[in-house]
């Protein structure tokens, strides 16, 4: 602190002696067990109850085969439409700030996503009963229609389960949290406890491991797949903790081998796009930069006013957060184009008290589809390249640290 | 299709990474919680509020700690879910703020340590910090107790640090207007000439 006086030295003298009283603390693991349950017990509740307002007739999983591209049996036509209420009129809030409380009412998002942990919402407003054994987390659709859900239990353990092209539920396997897909949208992957990377790629029966188990074994992230066919040879990055869980070492997984992943002296790895490649360089508990490094005469950037985190679809724009992220998650995103320049940030204010998720997904070469927290509501916002915002769905009740909404790893495939 | 062999694999290494997990879990929190109890018993103002508040900051980084860990910014996480969620019991129409009966036990906790001569300006000081509006308040404790940056406060509230420097600003403002008249500079320098 500086420019301390009589009045500010005081008020710190006496908040560290008010603070001094507060000894004997004797929180058990049991305890915040127990708090845990109950919050989880009220986030179910939530949640059931704020989609109920948008979801109308369940289609049995057994229709979810039939809507693959690869399969010869005609699909049944959607049975149902997604109902949401009147939108109302909305407006943009001011330019830079991150309030979603009364915005226009656009389009339904043209990518799919999942509410409750076990409804897919399509593409053409249809909904369908998933059918895993566990909630779904996060997910993939491929190009032949087969998905990998990345589910977890009760615990908070994670496991893929793996529907197949012609709709056949694989059992659960142990995985890490984290899936990723090519950009070709023909690859899903992720990293097994074991610390063996896998893939599902179309036309697949069984699974298929790359390269050697990550080093460690230890809260391993899959960041990206490289390559364009995995069923030929597979490239895959991997961030591993390093030095202890605050440090990471990114790690290039081949169907050759693995080995740590030295290129631009990234600390992690967040995502790879037409032989470019983002992640971040410096990372510490108040602060990071982010660099985007390419091949050849390409120059890109380094920033440390946000974490670079994907690419667009057309590879040209970058989607951007803050560069740490503190409490339930980013309060700000923003877009960079390849040199530098951003065009746009909305941060969130004391008034405003928005909070955006890290995931948030392309649905075109100019838009994303965010999750977004605010005043104890949860709502998927279209944010444009121009920073204009709109819900793609209107806010439903939600408690703050758990979303009712999972959107399409990559967007989905079965929108193109 | 019959497995066992690899279902008690499968088993084993479920219950093995939960237990890894609530051990790093458990490690945090005994290092962490005594720490975060005198922040949270800063921004409530009593004991009871705020294991109550340290307990359920726990709790959602516990739900959350997966997610968490992929950040280097454990401290600051939890941090800000405490603030956070202060705020948003303040919000909440049905949570009242619960005064604890009058006892002698719990008043001695609140009684705060004391390494320095008090001509009660500092009490007198205390008790116009639990008046500030709650944000201010997070904002006083963060900058003066936890002794964080105005970038640091600006992240741990999800604010911009022009935001932090105005309500700073006008913290002091209050305190200087309502604190004892010694701790007013302006009070103070025309008491000298006199």
């Amino acid at each position: 602190m500086s420019n301390h006086d009589d009045l500010t030295n005081t008020l710190s003298q006496e908040l560290e002696d008010r603070a001094h009283a507060m000894d004997g603390s004797t929180l058990h693991l049991n305890d915040v067990q127990g708090r845990a349950r109950s919050i989880r017990r009220r986030r179910t509740a939530a949640a059931v109850a704020g989609v109920a307002a948008v979801v109308a007739v369940i289609v049995p999983v057994a229709t979810l085969a039939g809507r693959s591209g690869g399969n010869p049996e005609p699909a049944p036509a959607p049975t149902t439409q997604s109902v949401t209420p009147t939108p109302p009129e909305g407006s943009q809030p001011p330019p830079g700030v991150l309030d979603v409380s009364d915005l226009p009412t656009g389009d339904a998002p043209r990518i799919e996503y999942v509410t409750d942990g076990r409804t897919l919402h399509q593409v053409d407003g249809s909904t369908l009963d998933i059918g895993t054994r566990h909630p779904v987390t996060s997910f993939v659709t491929l190009v032949d229609g087969s998905h990998a859900w990345q589910t977890a239990d009760a615990a908070g353990n994670a496991y893929i389960e793996v529907q197949d092209a012609e709709g056949t539920l694989h059992a659960p396997v142990d995985s890490y949290f984290g899936l990723r897909v090519n950009r070709e949208d023909n690859a899903a992957g992720w990293v097994a406890t074991n610390g063996q990377v896998t893939v599902w790629t179309i036309g697949a029966t069984e699974p298929k491991p790359v390269g050697d188990p990550v080093p460690g074994a230890h809260d391993l992230r899959i960041a990206a797949i490289l390559s364009q066919d995995c069923r030929d040879f597979c490239t895959v990055y991997v961030n591993a903790p390093a030095d202890g869980a605050q440090i990471w070492q990114p790690y290039e997984v081949t169907d050759d081998g693995t080995q740590p992943y030295t290129d631009g002296g990234l600390v992690t790895v967040n995502d790879v796009a037409g032989g470019l490649t983002i992640g971040r360089s410096e990372l510490s508990d108040f602060d990071s930069c982010s660099d985007l490094f390419g091949g050849g005469e390409f120059r890109g950037f380094k920033t440390c006013k946000a974490t670079l985190m994907s690419f667009s679809p057309d590879a040209a724009t970058l989607l951007g957060y803050p560069p740490i992220y503190d409490g339930l998650g980013p309060t700000s995103i923003s877009m960079w184009d390849l040199e530098g320049t951003k065009l746009f940030e909305r941060r969130a204010t004391v008034k405003h008290q928005a909070t955006v998720t890290d995931d948030a997904q392309w649905e075109d070469d100019t838009h994303v589809i965010a999750r977004v927290y605010q005043d104890g509501e949860w709502s998927l916002v279209r944010i444009a390249s121009d920073g204009s915002m709109e819900y793609a769905v209107p806010p439903v009740a939600g408690q703050d640290v758990d979303s009712p909404f999972v959107l399409a790893t990559g967007g989905s495939s079965a929108g193109d | 299709m019959d497995r066992p062999a690899e279902h008690r694999t499968g088993t084993v290494a479920v219950a093995d990474r939960r237990d890894t997990r609530d051990a790093d879990f458990a490690a945090y929190l005994a290092a962490r919680q005594a720490s975060l109890l005198r922040t949270a018993y800063l921004l409530t103002g009593n004991r009871h509020d705020a294991e109550d508040l340290v307990q359920t900051s726990f709790a959602k980084l516990y739900l959350s700690w997966d997610k968490v860990r992929d950040q280097g910014s454990m401290d600051g996480y939890v941090r800000r879910i405490l603030v956070n969620e202060h705020n948003s019991l303040w919000r909440r129409a049905w949570k009242k703020r619960e005064h604890v009966a009058p006892d002698e036990t719990l008043h001695a906790l609140d009684r705060p340590h004391q390494d320095h001569p008090d001509d009660g300006t500092s009490a007198a000081l205390w008790e116009v910090v639990q008046t500030l509006p709650r944000k201010a308040r997070a904002v006083v404790v963060l900058r003066y107790y936890e002794e964080l940056s105005e970038a640091e406060t600006a992240a741990v509230l999800g604010i911009s640090v022009g935001t932090v420097k105005s309500q700073t600003s006008r913290a002091l403002a209050a305190l200087r207007a309502r604190a004892p008249q010694t701790m007013n500079p302006r009070v103070r320098e025309e008491g000298e000439q006199t």
